[in-house]
């Protein structure tokens, strides 16, 4: 009977562990779900943590870390009024320049001036009370006006309502600091400039991100280069990209095919595309004829269906819509020490700076950062807890930082390296093990070496539980006598 | 100019690995052009046609560079293929007889010391063989062989040659644009694959 027991242990443990590959796989995937699990509460909880520090100050005013638009002013209960103050703190005044906060409440449009805090409606003022008759006003009582910086929410921006002549300034509110300057994109596109060479386009959502991604810490292994150029063609651009890129995942594309598989297959990754791009396509060009185009849509598309982030680097892919890419016309030498300068530093805001120059500055849009979206206000009033200091952001982790926060073990993984590695090992040796003893019974026609296998198998297994147990054991003798 | 203007990235790689003074001057002479002038492509649509004579110039400068640099990658390409053949047959007559040294000393018991020493030398003999085939083929990885090198090289001058005469009746006679653009792509293609071929032969330039 107790034979017959080994027995059955032996066999139901070799079935187990024969299996040794896909249980190592399936361990792998449950530590993984439980990584991205935890890593997103953690996340959040770290995300809201810094908001709710650095939301108020001693006098409850908002500080830094919320894009400025109604719908946050009204989550945190600030007024337009105290908005607009912090704003006009952050922004010097210029000598005949008058400064003027816009924001949007109950759908209308409103600004406040401040040589003049009072909040005027222009969609529901008399066509005679605009801010050009505050503006004529205040020349005709002898005050000199010069032109109108404006410090606009994010969410004013692409209002109807808003226009302004090209005297004026344009600047996007920022309660981190001192208001973005506004920038055209393209024909359609507008970005706030956070710093010279890193632009992000204008959105509540992107600036959200943005101010979240900034911070987080940047690893070179969370990144994929690809190069879709000829390598008979352009052999001084491939070397200038492949020593950039040294210690980093890169390799250079040769048909359009490959180009949408491998950004489909590098789910959770940074992908970072070099090519030369004509027409919303890029082409590679060989010495004499064309080799391929492939189009950015549909890069786009396999990008956003596996949750990857997607950067390209060509002339003008800022442009286009829902595009992370550079400003103006760039060349691919100069991209190669760009990415390498990118590569080497440690924040997110430290890379994508690195990416563009004052002069071609690289525009960052809501999609490369994920769909993280900012919880408006009806829904924090809904949360339990919704207060000015409190746990207020429930949002989703955007996918650059979720996936960074995975691949870099930024925050807290589930299962430590050095364990999950040695565990896989383990299951490696027992595998091979079983699997010899399983050779050697049926060679020897015994179960003996799978019986001998498992009971060895068992007391390693074991040992661990033992030497606690009698560590245990041997404590609380020791401290019996003082009881 | 309707369509892309034509690349000419191949022609300014060679002029600043071998003439870089007059390819300083020319970006002194067209200061507004050094996007063309510098090293590596624009990623993006080039359509201009004030450049027209920056084309013209950088490719007649890249062909005769072009044509200068046939001579030392053809005795560089010589050296290595007789170097090679020569090794080879050291090597295999060095083999030959060390082997039968080595059999020699096997069957007649001969002294150790012998015996060791002669497989060694039957051994040396075996790397000249490996040594000779790395000669034998590209230093830089791509398609082709050493003997398409040599092929690329011979033809170099001829087309180089032919383009130039071109591209110089073509700036006479105030051709046709396209017919001017169509020449300057020859160049590039022409600089192209000398520089394919010259990687061949001495491996990628360390900079």
């Amino acid at each position: 009977m107790r034979v017959n027991k080994r027995l059955v242990v032996s066999l139901g443990t070799l079935v187990l562990f024969a299996c040794g590959t896909n249980v190592n796989a399936q361990i792998g995937l449950i530590d993984d779900l439980a990584k991205i699990s935890k890593a997103a509460k953690v996340s959040k909880l770290s995300r809201a943590g810094r908001l709710a520090a650095s939301v108020t100050d001693g006098a409850g005013r908002m500080l830094g870390r919320v894009p400025a638009s109604e719908a946050t002013r009204k989550a945190f209960r600030i007024t337009l009024a105290v908005a607009a103050g912090d704003s006009f703190a952050a922004l010097p005044a210029a000598a005949g320049r008058l400064r003027v906060y816009l924001g949007l409440e109950s759908a209308g449009l409103k600004f406040i001036a401040d040589k003049n805090p009072g909040i005027w409606d222009l969609s529901r003022m008399p066509e005679t009370r605009t801010l050009d008759d505050y503006v004529n006003a205040l020349r005709a009582s002898g005050q000199q006006v010069d032109g109108i910086d404006y410090i606009v929410e994010a969410d004013v921006v692409n209002h109807p309502s808003f226009r302004f002549n090209t005297t004026d300034t344009i600047s996007v509110a920022n309660y981190a600091g001192t208001p973005w300057p506004l920038r055209r994109v393209g024909a359609q596109k507008y970005a706030a400039e956070v710093t010279p060479s890193l632009w992000v386009n204008v959105s509540e959502r992107a600036i959200e991100d943005l101010k979240h991604v900034l911070d987080l810490a940047f690893d070179r292994r969370d990144m994929r280069v690809a190069t879709l150029l000829d390598p008979d063609a352009d052999v001084e651009s491939l070397d200038a990209l492949r020593k950039a890129t040294a210690g980093t995942s890169y390799e250079n594309i040769e048909s359009a095919a490959k180009a949408v598989s491998f950004v489909a297959s590098r789910r959770g990754r940074i992908v970072t595309l070099v090519g030369h791009v004509e027409d919303q396509q890029f082409v590679a060009h060989g010495l004499l004829k064309e080799k391929f185009r492939v189009s950015i849509p549909a890069l786009l598309e396999a990008a956003d269906a596996n949750d990857v982030s997607l950067i390209l680097l060509g002339c003008d892919t800022a442009g286009m819509l829902s595009v992370a890419g550079v400003s103006g016309r760039v060349n691919s030498v100069a991209v190669a020490s760009q990415l390498k300068a990118a590569l080497n530093t440690t924040s997110y805001g430290e890379f994508l700076s690195a990416l563009g120059t004052p002069d071609l500055p690289f525009v960052v849009s809501e999609d490369v950062m994920g769909q993280a979206r900012l919880v408006v206000a009806a829904r924090m009033r809904r949360e339990a807890a919704a207060d000015r200091a409190g746990v207020l952001s429930a949002s989703v982790s955007p996918k650059l930082a979720q996936s960074q926060v995975q691949n870099a073990q930024q925050l807290v993984r589930s299962v430590p390296g050095w364990l999950d590695e040695t565990l896989r090992f383990a299951i490696g040796v027992i595998t091979l093990s079983f699997v010899g003893a399983l050779i050697s019974s049926v060679f020897k026609r015994s179960l003996s070496p799978l019986k001998t296998t498992s009971l060895v198998i068992g007391l390693i297994l074991a040992l661990p539980f033992r030497l606690l147990v009698g560590r245990r054991r041997g404590s609380n003798t020791a401290h019996a006598p003082g009881e | 100019m309707g369509q892309n203007a034509p690349r000419i990235n191949a022609l300014v790689d060679l002029l600043n690995t071998y003439q870089q003074p007059r390819l300083e001057e020319l970006r002194q002479k067209y200061p507004g052009q050094h996007d063309l002038l510098n090293p590596g492509i624009a990623l993006g649509e080039t359509h201009s046609k004030a450049l027209h004579q920056v084309y013209v110039e950088v490719a007649l400068e890249g062909l005769r560079t072009a044509k200068s640099r046939v001579e030392p990658n053809i005795r560089r390409l010589l050296q290595r293929l007789q170097s090679a053949k020569r090794l080879r047959l050291v090597g295999q007559v060095v083999a030959a007889v060390t082997s039968v040294g080595v059999i020699g000393a096997i069957l007649g018991k001969w002294d150790s010391t012998v015996a060791v020493t002669t497989a060694v030398v039957n051994f040396g003999a075996v790397l000249c063989a490996l040594v000779a085939g790395h000669l034998e083929t590209p230093l830089h990885g791509g398609k082709g062989s050493l003997i398409d090198s040599f092929e690329t090289l011979a033809s170099t001058t001829a087309e180089a040659e032919e383009v130039i005469q071109e591209l110089v009746l073509l700036g006479r006679g105030g051709a046709d644009e396209s017919r001017v653009m169509e020449q300057v792509r020859r160049a590039n293609a022409i600089a192209g694959k000398l520089r394919i071929a010259e990687r061949m032969l001495w491996g990628v330039p360390q900079s």
